[in-house]
Protein backbone atom coordinates (compact mmCIF):
# COMPACT_ATOMS: atom_id res chain seq x y z
CA UNK A 1 0.00 0.00 0.00
CA UNK A 2 1.10 3.54 -0.71
CA UNK A 3 -0.12 6.73 0.91
CA UNK A 4 -3.69 7.01 2.20
CA UNK A 5 -4.54 3.36 1.69
CA UNK A 6 -4.17 3.25 -2.06
CA UNK A 7 -2.46 0.22 -3.55
CA UNK A 8 -0.08 0.29 -6.51
CA UNK A 9 -2.67 -1.52 -8.60
CA UNK A 10 -5.30 1.11 -7.82
CA UNK A 11 -2.88 3.89 -8.71
CA UNK A 12 -2.14 2.13 -11.98
CA UNK A 13 -5.85 1.79 -12.81
CA UNK A 14 -6.37 5.49 -12.15
CA UNK A 15 -3.29 6.46 -14.17
CA UNK A 16 -4.49 4.27 -17.01
CA UNK A 17 -7.89 5.97 -16.96
CA UNK A 18 -6.25 9.39 -16.87
CA UNK A 19 -4.04 8.44 -19.78
CA UNK A 20 -7.08 7.29 -21.75
CA UNK A 21 -8.78 10.62 -21.06
CA UNK A 22 -5.62 12.40 -22.20
CA UNK A 23 -5.64 10.44 -25.47
CA UNK A 24 -9.27 11.42 -25.97
CA UNK A 25 -8.33 15.07 -25.58
CA UNK A 26 -10.15 15.41 -22.25
CA UNK A 27 -7.23 17.21 -20.68
CA UNK A 28 -9.14 18.79 -17.81
CA UNK A 29 -10.50 15.47 -16.55
CA UNK A 30 -7.12 13.85 -17.05
CA UNK A 31 -5.46 16.60 -15.03
CA UNK A 32 -7.92 16.09 -12.16
CA UNK A 33 -6.89 12.44 -11.84
CA UNK A 34 -3.17 13.04 -12.28
CA UNK A 35 -3.27 15.84 -9.73
CA UNK A 36 -4.92 13.55 -7.19
CA UNK A 37 -2.38 10.85 -7.94
CA UNK A 38 0.51 13.22 -7.21
CA UNK A 39 -1.13 13.86 -3.82
CA UNK A 40 -1.65 10.15 -3.16
CA UNK A 41 1.83 9.15 -4.33
CA UNK A 42 4.11 12.23 -4.41
CA UNK A 43 7.15 10.23 -5.51
CA UNK A 44 5.40 8.77 -8.56
CA UNK A 45 7.47 10.25 -11.40
CA UNK A 46 5.13 9.06 -14.14
CA UNK A 47 2.07 10.77 -12.67
CA UNK A 48 3.88 14.05 -12.01
CA UNK A 49 5.39 14.02 -15.49
CA UNK A 50 1.96 13.28 -16.94
CA UNK A 51 0.38 16.09 -14.91
CA UNK A 52 3.00 18.50 -16.26
CA UNK A 53 2.36 17.29 -19.80
CA UNK A 54 -1.39 17.70 -19.49
CA UNK A 55 -0.82 21.16 -17.99
CA UNK A 56 1.25 22.02 -21.06
CA UNK A 57 -1.58 20.82 -23.26
CA UNK A 58 -4.00 22.99 -21.28
CA UNK A 59 -1.71 25.98 -21.63
CA UNK A 60 -1.04 26.12 -17.89
CA UNK A 61 2.65 26.76 -18.29
CA UNK A 62 3.45 27.85 -14.75
CA UNK A 63 1.85 24.73 -13.36
CA UNK A 64 3.85 22.60 -15.78
CA UNK A 65 7.11 24.29 -14.83
CA UNK A 66 6.35 23.85 -11.13
CA UNK A 67 5.63 20.13 -11.46
CA UNK A 68 8.64 19.54 -13.68
CA UNK A 69 10.88 21.43 -11.28
CA UNK A 70 9.71 19.19 -8.43
CA UNK A 71 10.43 16.20 -10.62
CA UNK A 72 13.92 17.47 -11.45
CA UNK A 73 14.61 18.21 -7.79
CA UNK A 74 13.84 14.56 -7.08
CA UNK A 75 15.89 13.33 -10.04
CA UNK A 76 18.06 15.81 -11.97
CA UNK A 77 18.95 13.09 -14.49
CA UNK A 78 15.37 12.88 -15.77
CA UNK A 79 16.04 14.14 -19.30
CA UNK A 80 12.45 13.73 -20.42
CA UNK A 81 11.29 16.09 -17.69
CA UNK A 82 14.07 18.54 -18.50
CA UNK A 83 13.12 18.59 -22.17
CA UNK A 84 9.52 19.28 -21.20
CA UNK A 85 10.56 22.09 -18.87
CA UNK A 86 12.74 23.54 -21.61
CA UNK A 87 9.71 23.52 -23.90
CA UNK A 88 7.57 25.15 -21.22
CA UNK A 89 10.19 27.85 -20.72
CA UNK A 90 10.22 28.42 -24.48
CA UNK A 91 6.45 28.85 -24.47
CA UNK A 92 6.76 31.28 -21.57
CA UNK A 93 9.46 33.20 -23.39
CA UNK A 94 11.96 32.56 -20.62
CA UNK A 95 14.79 31.95 -23.03
CA UNK A 96 17.60 32.09 -20.51
CA UNK A 97 16.16 29.25 -18.41
CA UNK A 98 15.33 27.34 -21.58
CA UNK A 99 18.95 27.65 -22.73
CA UNK A 100 20.17 26.37 -19.37
CA UNK A 101 17.97 23.27 -19.62
CA UNK A 102 19.00 22.77 -23.23
CA UNK A 103 22.66 22.90 -22.25
CA UNK A 104 22.09 20.11 -19.73
CA UNK A 105 20.28 18.07 -22.36
CA UNK A 106 23.12 18.48 -24.84
CA UNK A 107 25.76 17.63 -22.27
CA UNK A 108 23.94 14.40 -21.51
CA UNK A 109 23.52 13.39 -25.13
CA UNK A 110 19.75 13.68 -25.35
CA UNK A 111 18.77 13.38 -29.01
CA UNK A 112 15.03 13.21 -29.28
CA UNK A 113 14.25 16.84 -28.39
CA UNK A 114 17.55 18.69 -28.68
CA UNK A 115 17.46 19.57 -32.38
CA UNK A 116 13.95 20.92 -32.18
CA UNK A 117 14.65 22.93 -29.05
CA UNK A 118 17.90 24.34 -30.48
CA UNK A 119 16.00 25.46 -33.55
CA UNK A 120 13.24 26.96 -31.46
CA UNK A 121 15.58 28.92 -29.20
CA UNK A 122 17.68 30.04 -32.16
CA UNK A 123 14.56 31.20 -33.98
CA UNK A 124 13.75 33.41 -31.03
CA UNK A 125 17.10 35.11 -31.49
CA UNK A 126 18.78 33.56 -28.49
CA UNK A 127 21.94 31.53 -28.51
CA UNK A 128 21.50 27.86 -27.64
CA UNK A 129 24.42 27.07 -25.40
CA UNK B 1 -10.68 8.09 -56.63
CA UNK B 2 -10.19 4.60 -58.00
CA UNK B 3 -9.30 1.88 -55.52
CA UNK B 4 -7.59 -1.26 -56.80
CA UNK B 5 -8.52 -4.16 -54.57
CA UNK B 6 -6.22 -6.69 -56.23
CA UNK B 7 -2.91 -7.21 -54.49
CA UNK B 8 -0.20 -7.08 -57.19
CA UNK B 9 1.56 -10.17 -55.87
CA UNK B 10 -1.65 -12.21 -55.97
CA UNK B 11 -2.92 -10.98 -59.32
CA UNK B 12 -3.48 -14.00 -61.61
CA UNK B 13 -1.55 -13.73 -64.84
CA UNK B 14 -3.35 -14.40 -68.11
CA UNK B 15 -1.40 -16.84 -70.20
CA UNK B 16 -1.94 -18.03 -73.74
CA UNK B 17 0.10 -21.16 -73.33
CA UNK B 18 -1.15 -24.50 -74.56
CA UNK B 19 -1.97 -27.60 -72.53
CA UNK B 20 1.50 -29.07 -73.10
CA UNK B 21 3.08 -26.33 -71.04
CA UNK B 22 0.69 -26.69 -68.10
CA UNK B 23 3.14 -28.86 -66.21
CA UNK B 24 5.59 -26.00 -66.20
CA UNK B 25 3.08 -23.44 -65.00
CA UNK B 26 2.49 -23.49 -61.25
CA UNK B 27 -1.08 -23.96 -60.15
CA UNK B 28 -3.06 -21.20 -58.50
CA UNK B 29 -2.55 -22.84 -55.09
CA UNK B 30 1.20 -22.88 -55.65
CA UNK B 31 1.11 -19.28 -56.76
CA UNK B 32 -0.71 -18.31 -53.58
CA UNK B 33 1.84 -20.17 -51.47
CA UNK B 34 4.77 -18.79 -53.43
CA UNK B 35 3.60 -15.25 -53.41
CA UNK B 36 4.29 -13.82 -50.00
CA UNK B 37 3.87 -10.09 -50.27
CA UNK B 38 5.58 -8.10 -47.59
CA UNK B 39 2.70 -7.15 -45.32
CA UNK B 40 3.08 -4.25 -42.93
CA UNK B 41 3.92 -5.04 -39.33
CA UNK B 42 0.60 -3.85 -38.05
CA UNK B 43 -1.99 -1.16 -38.53
CA UNK B 44 -0.55 0.94 -35.74
CA UNK B 45 2.89 0.91 -37.35
CA UNK B 46 1.43 1.49 -40.80
CA UNK B 47 -0.48 4.52 -39.61
CA UNK B 48 2.60 5.62 -37.65
CA UNK B 49 0.64 5.69 -34.43
CA UNK B 50 3.64 4.23 -32.65
CA UNK B 51 5.80 7.18 -33.66
CA UNK B 52 6.25 9.69 -30.92
CA UNK B 53 5.26 13.24 -31.72
CA UNK B 54 7.98 15.82 -31.75
CA UNK B 55 6.51 18.06 -29.11
CA UNK B 56 6.74 17.62 -25.37
CA UNK B 57 2.99 17.26 -25.02
CA UNK B 58 3.13 13.49 -25.26
CA UNK B 59 2.90 10.89 -22.54
CA UNK B 60 3.00 7.17 -22.93
CA UNK B 61 0.82 4.72 -21.03
CA UNK B 62 1.63 4.14 -17.35
CA UNK B 63 3.92 1.23 -16.51
CA UNK B 64 1.81 -1.77 -15.54
CA UNK B 65 2.71 -3.31 -12.17
CA UNK B 66 3.79 -6.95 -12.36
CA UNK B 67 1.32 -7.92 -9.66
CA UNK B 68 -1.64 -6.85 -11.79
CA UNK B 69 -2.71 -9.70 -14.02
CA UNK B 70 -4.18 -9.11 -17.45
CA UNK B 71 -7.86 -9.83 -17.03
CA UNK B 72 -10.83 -9.71 -19.28
CA UNK B 73 -13.01 -6.67 -19.69
CA UNK B 74 -15.61 -7.81 -17.18
CA UNK B 75 -13.07 -8.32 -14.40
CA UNK B 76 -11.48 -4.98 -15.14
CA UNK B 77 -14.88 -3.32 -14.92
CA UNK B 78 -15.67 -4.91 -11.57
CA UNK B 79 -12.26 -3.94 -10.23
CA UNK B 80 -12.80 -0.38 -11.40
CA UNK B 81 -16.23 -0.19 -9.79
CA UNK B 82 -14.85 -1.54 -6.52
CA UNK B 83 -12.10 1.06 -6.58
CA UNK B 84 -14.49 3.98 -6.93
CA UNK B 85 -17.06 2.63 -4.49
CA UNK B 86 -14.55 1.72 -1.76
CA UNK B 87 -12.63 4.99 -1.86
CA UNK B 88 -15.69 7.05 -2.56
CA UNK B 89 -17.62 5.65 0.39
CA UNK B 90 -15.96 8.03 2.80
CA UNK B 91 -16.74 11.14 0.81
CA UNK B 92 -20.43 11.43 1.63
CA UNK B 93 -20.84 8.94 4.45
CA UNK B 94 -19.75 9.95 7.91
CA UNK B 95 -20.53 6.47 9.25
CA UNK B 96 -18.14 4.68 6.96
CA UNK B 97 -15.18 2.87 8.44
CA UNK B 98 -13.03 3.95 5.50
CA UNK B 99 -11.08 7.11 6.09
CA UNK B 100 -12.39 9.80 3.76
CA UNK B 101 -9.85 11.39 1.44
CA UNK B 102 -8.64 14.44 3.28
CA UNK B 103 -7.05 16.19 0.31
CA UNK B 104 -9.32 18.33 -1.90
CA UNK B 105 -7.61 17.03 -5.03
CA UNK B 106 -8.45 13.44 -4.11
CA UNK B 107 -12.02 14.39 -3.23
CA UNK B 108 -12.41 16.14 -6.57
CA UNK B 109 -11.10 13.08 -8.39
CA UNK B 110 -13.44 10.72 -6.54
CA UNK B 111 -16.42 12.95 -7.23
CA UNK B 112 -15.55 13.17 -10.92
CA UNK B 113 -15.09 9.41 -11.18
CA UNK B 114 -18.44 8.79 -9.50
CA UNK B 115 -20.13 11.09 -11.98
CA UNK B 116 -18.39 9.28 -14.84
CA UNK B 117 -19.51 5.95 -13.45
CA UNK B 118 -23.08 7.15 -13.10
CA UNK B 119 -23.02 8.22 -16.75
CA UNK B 120 -21.56 4.87 -17.81
CA UNK B 121 -24.25 3.06 -15.81
CA UNK B 122 -27.00 5.10 -17.41
CA UNK B 123 -25.63 4.31 -20.87
CA UNK B 124 -25.48 0.59 -20.06
CA UNK B 125 -29.01 0.69 -18.64
CA UNK B 126 -30.24 2.41 -21.78
CA UNK B 127 -28.56 -0.18 -24.00
CA UNK B 128 -30.11 -3.02 -21.98
CA UNK B 129 -33.53 -1.38 -22.21
CA UNK B 130 -33.18 -0.99 -25.98
CA UNK B 131 -31.99 -4.58 -26.38
CA UNK B 132 -34.91 -5.96 -24.37
CA UNK B 133 -37.35 -3.75 -26.20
Amino acid sequence: MTNQGWSKEEIYLLAERAHALYLQGQYRASAVIFEALTVIDPSNAYCRNALATVSLALGELERAVTELSILLDQNPANLEARARRCEAYCQQGQWSQASDDLAVLRRNGERHHVKRLVYRISQAGHSAR
Amino acid sequence: MRVDYILPALEPAITNEGPESRDMVPSFRERVHLARPSLPQGWEQQLRLDARPFTATYIGPPPRPHTLALDNFQTERIRWRNLVSSHGAGVDSSHSSITPPSQPAVQAMIEMLRQMQAMEDSIVALQVAITRG
